[in-house]
């Protein structure tokens, strides 16, 4: 029975982080149905017992994302059948036993999503078009994980490239948290961010190659968690003042004081403080990456630690200075509600983490994980 | 009768003195967002206060039990089980309830209380009172962790807490650039820094099997360049919290929080919190000479450099902030020559007068008037020599440490432009309008 509280949680927290934005933007009924089908398909995933099938669902997950973004700008859409060919293919190389196909297929797919460079391209056109939507995404990135962490961590191929996987996500996840210091507008620094945590999340799929699965799954669900919310922030930012530059201090604090403590809950919780699942994500994956390389670890603890400058440095002129009158509102009820859920959870992870930790563990030992 | 026995009540103390100034800060603020009308500024300070003296009874009564004041002495270390456990990694929830544990958690719940005392009158009708009392709530309950943290990640966790609602209260008048630029300055410190605390925290688990601090016992039997490089990770991060040379340069700009916070942070409990770092993890200095050397060094030297800058600052917060770290310095020298219970003496007395000296601060003008010291200068030497010109320059510009520093950072800021630009150019590359987002 334990064995199955992992995937609930998973399918609830995904859920969580794919509705909501349109919870938050109080979206149209047209808009329900293709998140309720997306949600839908990540349940399969899921629950299928076959790797193909899981893979394929994925696939149709961005297939439809492709089609319900009809009439946006053309690159979104190319974004979302890209990632419907990565996770093809890991479907295929699972269905012909073809072990590098189903690793590469699921790891670009992986990397496709959560916007890990060099393929961040896709997520940086995704947060051009809509920040929303990247939080959409990332619901889907948990998805994949689990899928990877299930189906193809425990071919022979995850545990011979782990070593490199995990360093090569360490340096992806330094260069981003370097130019997060330097954007000139709110867009920039939250492409900087996940792009960092994409690297991170990389590390967290390498290190799961030689059994720490539950870590892995923990660093895609608290960069869903936190992210996504922050992209949520930043589009309700947007809303109300349009693209926002980071230039001077812009005293905003004052006109949206719930939407700054919120902004700061989901970027903090993104670098690790504690009291949030970002603390135990962090320090999970720090110890994960220290069996395999203590040079990565020492990369990541730094790349960790520039995020989180640069993170205060983008509130300070976000948010600080002096105040700056606005007439519009604050968080609506429907976007404060998103927020108070999606920080309860953030929260409730890291003060106690074992609910999904030991569930997640079940989970690995009753689909016979390799230890580490 | 087992249930009142010390060990069954430093089991409940313990947890009640980390939690209650945390749990009152939380409760201010959901009364604050969750009540339409404004609870007061009374009412606020009234709730945290409660908070802070739960805190520091429990404190209080901890301190008595490992004393054995009502029976034989407790034992010291109390496992609340694994915050979580992973296959052979775990965090452990365990807490150590020693001397110095005890003697640190009592001087920092015990000024805290005073200085919320303190700001319930100075910082009345101050826009942000309410902030400054949630603030200090969460501060409490930081440095409740590190005086009672057995465990290296609970240690980080009140570490952290500390150096969060340090920055916030730098900041606190974030109407004004000045406030802002400080309170980035020494976050910017403390984080950088705080990668060494990680990197040591890791590797103390990793080399010597546990995170608990009682593990550091055992790094005698690691060979001598490990414990050294743990010794010095741990260093870097106590270089940065307690504002050691070439990290000073933070600590002069943090005068612009509110003063009852400066004296706290800054006179009292943070910057004595990474001295009280390197009494936890004086297993690890002692077996080696270079962590031992690197500390006295920097001890003296910023010992040294700190007392000639107060003698040239001409602001009272000021001048005091580096007479304070001057003082830091050599207890940190003490520390890294053994002299532990020396330096826990040194750290209690300070952190007491300092505190009481910040508080006066405001009134220091007044004071001198009242006491006719205005006008008893110190005339200046008729003749100076060019040492003492030299010197006095020297002092008065800081060594232009933070020049020196920000020196550093502008290559690294230069570098990360340089990848953003490339970055732009791939991602241009690959659109056919030619415009990359961001």
């Amino acid at each position: 029975m334990s064995g199955f509280a992992a995937p609930i949680l998973v399918l609830g927290l995904s859920c969580l982080v794919l509705f909501a934005p349109s919870l938050a933007a109080g979206a149209r009924s047209l808009a329900w149905l293709s998140l309720a089908a997306i949600a839908l398909l990540h349940a399969f995933a899921i629950t299928t017992g076959s790797g193909v099938w899981a893979f394929a669902a994925i696939a149709g997950v961005s297939a439809l994302r492709a089609i319900g973004v009809a009439g946006s700008p053309r690159a979104p859409r190319a974004t979302a059948w890209v990632v419907v060919l990565a996770a093809g293919i890991a479907a295929t190389g699972l269905a012909f036993a073809l072990p590098v196909l189903a690793f590469a297929g699921s790891l670009i797919s992986i990397m496709l999503l959560a916007g890990a460079a060099p393929l961040h391209r896709t997520a940086a056109r995704v947060i051009e078009s809509s920040t929303p939507r990247m939080t959409e995404q990332l619901a889907t990135s948990i998805i994949v994980v689990f899928a990877h962490i299930k189906f193809v961590a425990p071919l022979e191929i995850a545990h011979e490239v782990a070593p490199m996987v995990v360093r090569v996500g360490a340096v992806l996840a330094l260069l981003p948290a370097l130019t997060a210091l330097v954007q000139p507008d709110l867009r920039g620094f939250y492409r900087s961010a996940i792009v960092m945590h994409g690297g991170m999340l990389v590390t967290a799929v390498g290190a799961s190659g030689f059994g720490h699965a539950a870590a892995a799954l923990l660093v895609s669900v608290t960069m869903s968690l936190a992210l996504g919310g922050l992209g949520v922030m930043v589009a309700s930012l947007e809303e109300r003042a349009g693209l926002v530059a980071l230039s001077g201090r812009a005293g905003r604090i004052s006109a949206f004081p719930r939407l700054a403590a919120a902004f700061l809950l989901f970027a903090a919780a993104g670098v690790g403080m504690p009291g949030t699942a970002g603390f135990i994500a962090d320090d999970i994956l720090l110890h994960a990456l220290w069996e395999e390389s203590v040079a990565g670890s020492l990369i990541m603890v730094v790349a960790s630690s520039l995020l989180a400058v640069a993170t205060l440095m983008t509130f300070a002129r976000v948010f600080l200075g002096p105040p700056t009158p606005s007439l519009a509102p604050d968080l609506r009820a429907s976007e404060r509600g998103v927020a108070i859920i999606l920080v309860v959870v953030l929260i409730g992870i890291g003060v106690v983490p074992s609910v999904l930790l030991d569930a997640f563990s079940n989970f690995m030992i009753h689909f016979g994980a390799r230890p580490h | 009768m087992t249930d009142f026995a010390p060990d069954t009540l430093i089991r409940i103390a313990l947890p009640i003195a980390i939690a209650a100034p945390i749990v009152s800060s939380v409760v201010v603020g959901l009364t604050i967002v969750g009540r339409a009308k404004d609870p007061g500024e009374r009412g606020v300070a009234s709730l945290l206060e409660a908070g802070l003296a739960i805190s520091f009874l429990a404190s209080a009564m901890s301190a008595l039990l490992v004393a054995g004041a009502f029976g034989p002495a407790t034992s010291v270390v109390h496992d609340y089980g694994a915050w979580l456990a992973l296959g052979r990694y775990e965090i452990p929830i365990v807490l150590l309830a020693d001397g110095p544990g005890t003697g640190f958690s009592m001087l920092a719940a015990g000024l805290t209380l005073l200085v919320a005392r303190f700001s319930r009158t100075y910082m009345l009708k101050e826009p942000g009172f309410n902030r400054f009392f949630v603030l200090l709530g969460w501060f409490a309950s930081g440095a409740q962790l590190v005086a009672f943290a057995g465990a290296l990640d609970i240690f980080f966790a009140g570490w952290e807490l500390i150096g969060i609602s340090s920055a916030l209260f730098i900041g606190f008048f974030y109407e004004r650039d000045e406030p802002v630029r400080s309170s980035m300055r020494a976050f910017a410190t403390y984080r950088l820094c705080d990668a060494g605390f990680l990197m040591a925290m890791v590797s103390t688990h990793e080399l010597l099997g546990s995170t608990h601090l009682s593990a550091l016992d055992d790094s005698a039997r690691l060979p001598l360049w490990q414990s050294t490089a743990i010794g010095l990770c741990f260093l870097l991060s106590v270089m940065g919290k307690s504002a050691q040379l070439p990290f000073s340069g933070w600590l002069p700009r943090a005068m612009e929080g509110p003063t009852p916070s400066s004296a706290l942070f800054y006179g009292g409990v943070s910057l004595h919190a990474g001295l009280f770092l390197m009494l936890r993890i004086s297993p690890v200095v002692a077996v080696s000479p270079i962590v031992q050397t690197v500390g006295v060094l920097v001890g003296v030297s910023t010992a040294i450099y700190a007392s000639a800058v107060a003698r040239t600052h001409t602001d009272a917060k000021g001048a005091l902030a580096h007479a304070t770290l001057s003082q830091v310095g050599l207890i940190l020298a003490e520390i890294s020559l053994g002299l532990t219970n020396l330096a826990l003496i040194h750290i209690a007395c300070h952190a007491m007068l300092r505190v009481w000296q910040y508080l006066r601060a405001p009134s220091a003008l007044h004071d001198a008037h009242r006491t006719a010291d205005a006008g008893r200068a110190v005339p200046p030497s008729a003749n100076p020599s060019a040492a003492e010109r030299r010197t006095y320059a020297a002092a008065l510009h800081r060594l232009r440490v933070d020049d020196r520093i920000d020196a550093l950072a502008e290559p690294v800021l230069g570098l990360a432009r340089w990848i953003d630009g490339v970055d732009r150019r791939f991602r241009r590359l690959l659109r056919r309008d030619g415009q990359a987002s961001g």
